[in-house]
């Protein structure tokens, strides 16, 4: 039987651990394959380049063979471009990484959201240094992301009487299904929110900064009821006195 | 513990090794087993021992066999240096070459969210106390070029330069290695040499 080749698929790696002397297992997102481990043979010998290449948030062209669970790298070079990320942006970008990595699926094509992911790598390269930029653009990749897995915000419109979200108004937002309108008698919930923001995350634009803080705890809080119990881990990253 | 059990519990035990799975521990358990007892008995004893004697030195936090390591106790060694590493191997990485005199501080990983690494499972804690109760001046971060090694050193970064100002913080070289030729290196070496090229 012919061996099962892939040539020069766009990818980014989101993680790499060792593996036996030489080598790697990388993680990686590709485009036409979603999320999949690849054995890179010989990629920690001093006398390899790849090791240079095989880095996260870098578009990357890579060749590999075989249909097992984990395919062999066979090709690996530098994609469209070179990124460069500052100390934000890196966190950022692994803040992306794991959740891929964890609310992914191995193999299930998301062409998608690979677009809208290697948008955000491109704009968190764009803006180093730059925060606003840098928070709507995590914003909307959450946001495709929550719809590419099969969890799409329903930002218009409320769930009982199915009438336009009022600014005005307090929601709270039921996971897979909606926001209702909240009534102090329902009880507390990490979910309860404005209808401004979800009207602002459905536009993404912002008017000011505790709307924006508001949106980001709106989408980590809903993030993190998809996650379960399993933590995010990249927020620590962050040094914060 | 019956003996099919005892062989069991050997394989299950030796699959705490890096890269060995089920039928490498199988191998390695039979092959201790039949072939080579006194070979056996010889992991136990320096394991048992290894165990019972090696901790970290409570100063820069490598392994060590006493309280405090050969190096830290050498009086050739600079006090006002310190040089910041992922894992002992690097530190003897470093040590090899013998190009620096000050003392280390191994951080026993690097910050790393998809394996579940964060600031809590690295030595800052003892770091931060280090640095507190020593004099030092200078600090050389020699974390990795990995996107973790790089996160580390700017999480470390961001510490110094909140608690103490007072230290001078400097990142190890990256760019063309030596014996390098630019038309064969990867682009992230050659750009990241460019933005750190230095005056001469």
């Amino acid at each position: 039987m012919a061996a099962y080749q892939i040539h020069q698929q766009a990818v980014f790696v989101l993680h790499t651990r060792p593996y036996t002397e030489t080598s790697l297992i990388i993680e990686v997102f590709s485009q036409e394959f979603g999320r999949l481990g690849l054995l890179a043979k010989g990629a920690r010998n001093s006398k390899t380049r790849k090791r240079g290449i095989l880095l996260p948030f870098q578009p990357l062209l890579m060749s590999w063979t075989g249909k097992g669970e984990l395919p062999i790298l066979t090709e690996v070079e530098q994609g469209h471009s070179l990124f460069y990320f500052d100390y934000k942006s890196r966190v950022c970008g692994f803040y992306a990484n794991e959740l891929v990595y964890k609310l992914l699926q191995r193999k299930d094509p998301y062409q998608k959201l690979y677009q809208s992911y290697n948008q955000l790598m491109q704009s968190l390269h764009d803006c180093s240094f730059k925060n606003k930029e840098r928070e709507l653009s995590l914003r909307l990749f959450e946001k495709n992301l929550l719809s590419e897995i099969g969890y799409a915000l329903i930002l218009d419109r409320d769930i009982d009487q199915h009438e336009l979200i009022n600014p005005e108004l307090v929601y709270r937002y039921i996971p897979e299904r909606g926001p209702e309108i909240y009534r102090s008698n329902k009880g507390e919930s990490p979910l309860i929110v404005s209808g401004m923001v979800l009207h602002c995350i459905d536009r993404n634009s912002y008017p000011n900064d505790i709307i924006m803080q508001q949106a980001k705890r709106f989408m980590r809080n809903i993030l993190q009821s998809l996650l379960g119990g399993k933590p995010i881990h990249s927020r620590s990253l962050l040094y914060i006195s | 513990m019956s003996n099919a059990k005892a062989i069991e519990a050997l394989q299950n035990a030796l699959k705490c090794l890096p890269s060995v799975g089920p039928k490498t521990a199988q191998r390695m358990a039979f092959h201790l087993l039949e072939r080579d007892r006194v070979g056996a008995e010889a992991i136990s004893e320096a394991l048992q021992f290894a165990l019972n004697n090696i901790g970290h030195c409570t100063f820069c936090n490598t392994l060590s066999e006493q309280e405090i390591c050969s190096i830290c106790q050498s009086e050739k060694r600079s006090k006002q240096i310190l040089c910041i590493v992922e894992t002992p191997a690097d530190l003897s990485a470093i040590e090899q070459v013998g190009a620096f005199e000050g003392r280390y501080f191994v951080l026993m990983g690097a910050l790393s969210p998809l394996d579940g690494i964060g600031p809590e499972k690295l030595a800052i804690d003892r770091l931060i106390k280090c640095l507190d109760d020593t004099n030092i001046e200078e600090v050389v971060i020699a974390t990795n070029l990995t996107a973790e090694g790089e996160t580390t050193a700017d999480y470390l970064y961001a510490l110094l330069q909140d608690q103490f100002k007072h230290i001078t913080a400097s990142r190890l070289a990256r760019g063309v290695p030596v014996g390098g030729e630019l038309e064969y290196m990867d682009q992230a070496t050659v750009a990241q040499a460019f933005r750190d090229r230095k005056k001469i």
